[in-house]
């Protein structure tokens, strides 16, 4: 529930620095691109936390390390400050993805209680909820935004109503039992 | 180009929409699955507790003795009340104390078995228990194979035992009785035979267990009395009355028999109880005794008869020879003749009669029986025709007897005479001589078993036999098959007439058109041999 809440806080912190950079007018490209370095491992530290058996649990850090530094090789490599760096993100939210479905199919092996009673639960599915369907979204961005201002902004509405969705799910998530 | 950036934007969303759609229906799909797994598990879980309700119910209420343990090092994890009950214990720690201190043996091979093969069935325990009463336990032990647990189950038998103790001493009793004891299916199959039955019939139980009793003990002509009182058994319940069985030896044996049908109503079955006593001496000495009665009367009334003849043709015989002498060379010579050949066959009939009726003692002496026989067989031979051969088979060892010679003789003369008449087409008159050997000859040769050795003569031919119906009386008196050949019926009777007075006896086995066999049993002057 710890990792959850710093999750949560994280999240909350990135969003609202994006807000403030937004407001006032500067890049925050950056920021988000940062943003979901930290946020992905912060949401891999609360998959493993959850996960109960050691050898699963020493798996699934292997995963993410190797994921991390895939994805950080990805960004150090293709680093373009003038335009959304659309390939980190899209790696990230692949990752992010990846987490999800290997910690739902750990669970589904579980049989103590029903699934949607996990908060973890919540979270896999706001973050798979979210990841699937702004992938593209995100992915072609810049393609967005060469096609006109217009059609970015439109998208990053839609990617706000996702991320309105998944913080309804993380909120769920919170409000479950711990067992 | 606005169509263009259209398309891009619609397969940019409509992709995203799918991906999205695809997604919540995953998610949505994995919670059912779930739940649906959680709840067979559940169900599956439900019967377990189901399952484990049922056993603790039946583990607790169940009549018989259970008992959960530890058996290295042992100790008793649950145990019912019954089982407490059995050894009258108030608590678990109790009963472990008695199971070490009253059953270490058993509860050793009881570990041992588990630690073996993990199993033990139907193992037998007993002890004592505190008012000195002996308790039989049939115990099955099975191991789990975790931790050594082991659960066993305990059978309280006693009454069973005690059961088994007494049908035991009632059975021990039916094998000491005289009388044969038979039980039956009513298909006829042997379940129980009796000491006394196998010296009866001379099988062992082993022997007969399992067979068919009617073609055990009925041979082909008494099948039917079989078959009569098996009828009589299943419409009415029982059968009273007399029977001939046969046993291993070809003797027949005469039983009063009584067959009652016992009916199990707890299992449903049926099965017939035979008792047999063996009434084949008592009916033997029975006859004998009518026999010798009628014997008596015979000899007292031919006897007198035959005095009386005898007085009478004396003077005849005499007057004839006087009458002869008065009138020598005249033509009624050959009426002389015949009338003298006639009064001298009627004067030996009336001898033959004599001795039937008064018996014949003789002069009794040491003979060596070979000696007799072959004196016997050259007389005969004189009289037998080329087409009757002789076969001699005689023990190396002399055979003496105390007896009459000319008396044995005419006994010899008088068998070898019958067997020729027997053999008018020719044939094998066989003549044996050895000594009897009471396990081989017991069978087929009577004679009184009073420990003494014996001489066995067996004469036998391959004539015309005798039929069954005629073999049990050619040893009384005037009964003839020889009407019409001047046959009297007095030979056969003198014969044994003669040998019984040499303690001996004769038995005749013949059927018919398979020749016949007379074995004669004379016993053997052994003071003599000894000395």
């Amino acid at each position: 529930m710890q990792w959850m809440l710093l999750f949560c806080i994280v999240l909350f912190s990135e969003h609202l620095i994006q807000l403030i950079f937004s407001v006032l007018q500067w890049n925050n490209w950056t920021i988000a691109r940062y943003g979901i370095f930290i946020e992905s491992i912060v949401l891999a530290l609360v998959y493993i936390s959850a996960i109960r058996t050691t050898a699963t649990r020493r798996g699934f850090t292997l995963l993410v390390i190797l994921s991390l530094l895939v994805w950080g090789a990805v960004a150090i490599l293709y680093h373009a400050p003038e335009k959304l760096d659309s390939s980190a993100f899209t790696l990230g939210m692949m990752i992010a993805i990846c987490y999800g479905l290997s910690y739902l199919f750990l669970e589904f092996r579980h049989d103590h209680e029903p699934i949607t009673r996990r908060p973890l639960f919540w979270v896999a599915t706001g973050s798979l909820l979210y990841n699937v369907g702004a992938l593209i979204l995100i992915g072609l961005a810049n393609e967005l935004l060469k096609m006109g201002t217009v059609y970015f902004y439109q998208a990053w509405q839609v990617n706000f109503i996702l991320i309105m969705i998944a913080n309804g799910c993380y909120l769920k998530g919170f409000l479950c039992k711990t067992p | 180009m606005q169509d263009a950036v259209t398309n891009t934007l619609w397969i940019i969303y409509a992709g995203s929409v799918i991906l999205f759609v695809f997604c919540v229906g995953f998610i949505a799909l994995l919670v059912y699955s779930h739940r649906h797994k959680l709840r067979l598990q559940q169900e599956k879980l439900a019967e377990i507790q189901r399952s484990e309700l049922n056993y603790r119910t039946l583990f607790h209420n169940s009549l018989a003795g259970m008992i959960k343990f530890q058996y290295d090092p042992f100790e008793i994890l649950d145990a019912n009340q019954a089982l407490l009950d059995i050894f009258v214990c108030t608590s678990i720690g109790s009963l472990a104390d008695l199971f070490e201190q009253k059953l270490p043996a058993h509860l050793t091979s009881i570990v041992a078995a588990l630690d073996g093969h993990g199993i033990l069935e139907e193992y037998e325990v007993s002890f004592v228990d505190t008012n000195n009463r002996r308790h039989w336990l049939l115990v099955s032990v099975k191991s789990e194979h975790q931790e050594k647990i082991a659960y066993g189950v305990f059978r309280d038998i006693t009454r069973r035992k005690e059961d088994q103790e007494k049908i035991e001493e009632q059975a021990a009793l039916l094998n000491k009785t005289r009388d044969s004891v038979v039980v039956m299916t009513l298909e006829g199959e042997i379940l129980f035979w009796n000491d006394a039955s196998a010296d009866m019939y001379g099988w062992k139980s082993a022997e007969v267990l399992g067979k068919k009793i009617g073609l055990l003990l009925f041979s082909g002509d008494t099948r039917d009395q079989y078959r009569i009182c098996m009828e009589d058994v299943e419409n009415f319940g029982e059968w009273t009355g007399e029977q001939t069985h046969r046993g291993k030896k070809i003797r027949p044996i005469l039983v009063e028999s009584v067959w009652q049908r016992i009916d199990n109503q707890y299992r449903n079955t049926s099965a017939v109880l035979i008792v047999n006593t063996d009434i084949t001496e008592k009916r033997a000495l029975e006859t004998s005794r009518l026999y010798n009665q009628k014997m008596e009367a015979i000899a007292l009334m031919t006897g007198g008869i035959a005095h009386d003849l005898q007085n009478i043709l004396a003077p005849v015989l005499l007057s004839l020879s006087i009458l002869r002498d008065k009138l020598p060379g005249s033509s009624g010579e050959r009426l002389f003749e015949t009338m003298e050949d006639s009064m001298n066959s009627g004067l030996r009939l009336v001898k033959n009669i004599l001795m039937v009726g008064k018996g014949i003692s003789g002069m009794k002496k040491r003979i060596d029986l070979a000696r007799t026989l072959d004196a016997s067989v050259r007389t005969c031979l004189n009289t037998m025709p080329q087409s009757i051969s002789v076969e001699k088979q005689y023990a190396r060892d002399p055979l003496m007897i105390l007896g009459d010679e000319s008396l044995l003789n005419q006994v010899f003369l008088n068998l070898f005479q019958n067997a020729k008449e027997a053999m008018a087409d020719g044939g094998t008159l066989s003549i044996a001589l050895r000594r009897l050997d009471p396990d081989r000859d017991s069978a087929y040769v009577e004679y009184e078993d009073n420990g003494e050795a014996y001489a066995l003569i067996t004469i036998s031919d391959t004539g015309s036999g005798i039929p069954h119906d005629h073999l049990e009386k050619i040893f009384t008196p005037f009964f003839t098959t020889k009407e019409g050949t001047g046959g009297t019926g007095l030979g056969l009777p003198i014969v044994k007439n003669i040998i019984n007075t040499h303690g001996g006896s004769i038995t005749a086995h013949s059927q018919a058109h398979n020749g016949s066999t007379f074995f004669v049993a004379l016993p053997l002057d052994t003071e003599h041999e000894s000395t």
